[in-house]
């Protein structure tokens, strides 16, 4: 799951990448869509805090790709 | 190309243009994690010099990776990773670049990454394959 993912480095960023390419492919596009679907797939996990704080950038880069 | 076996090995796929270097890197890091806890073999995969690659972040990179892997596994650190090279940023880089996480790079970054100008996460390299025996990196009081 590339939510879980981003809670470590890359240097690439390609976990990232993937996210925004996957978030684009099923139209989720909001921050909440995002913890959502990471609480369907890690019912009893909380998204780690680093990897939480780069929600909003997340959503941002997803909807710049819609609009590309 | 195989996957690379050493550091060393990592520096000539970059060179050769064989594979990304971010996938080479996890690629020697999940073999040095699959040695845990044969220190002698893990002590071989960093030991050799890797070849200087010419790119300012992959060779500082790399020179944090030999650094931080020694330091944190208990092993020797290897002379190759005070040359030049291996410190050879001039403005500091955050991994991931994100600004969100700035703040908190800049305070968990390890001293093999922040003596280079690298701003990482408190346990960096973490991988599929990281030992599930070992105790994380406490967070600084």
């Amino acid at each position: 799951m590339k939510l879980k993912a981003l809670q470590r480095e890359n240097v690439d960023d390609r976990d990232f990448e993937d996210a925004i390419n996957l978030a684009v492919e099923i139209a989720v596009e909001t921050a909440d869509q995002l913890q959502r679907l990471f609480a369907a797939f890690f019912p009893d996990e909380k998204l780690h805090p680093n990897a939480a704080a780069r929600l909003p950038e997340l959503v941002q880069q997803i909807r710049l790709r819609r609009k590309g | 190309m195989s996957r690379p076996q050493t550091l060393r090995e990592v520096s000539a796929i970059v060179v050769a243009e064989a594979k990304p270097f971010g996938r080479a890197i996890d690629e020697f890091v999940d073999a040095f994690y699959l040695d845990h806890p044969n220190k002698l073999r893990q002590q071989q995969r960093i030991d050799d010099a890797p070849t200087i690659v010419g790119d300012a972040f992959v060779d500082t990179w790399i020179g944090a990776v030999g650094e931080h892997l020694a330091r944190r596994w208990d092993l020797a650190v290897p002379a190759w990773t005070r040359r030049p090279a291996h410190y050879a940023l001039a403005s500091p880089l955050f991994v991931p670049d994100s600004s969100a996480l700035r703040t908190t790079l800049l305070l968990e970054s390890p001293p093999a990454f922040r003596s280079r100008l690298l701003f990482t996460f408190l346990e960096p390299l973490q991988r599929a394959r990281f030992p599930r025996d070992a105790a994380l990196i406490d967070q600084p009081a």
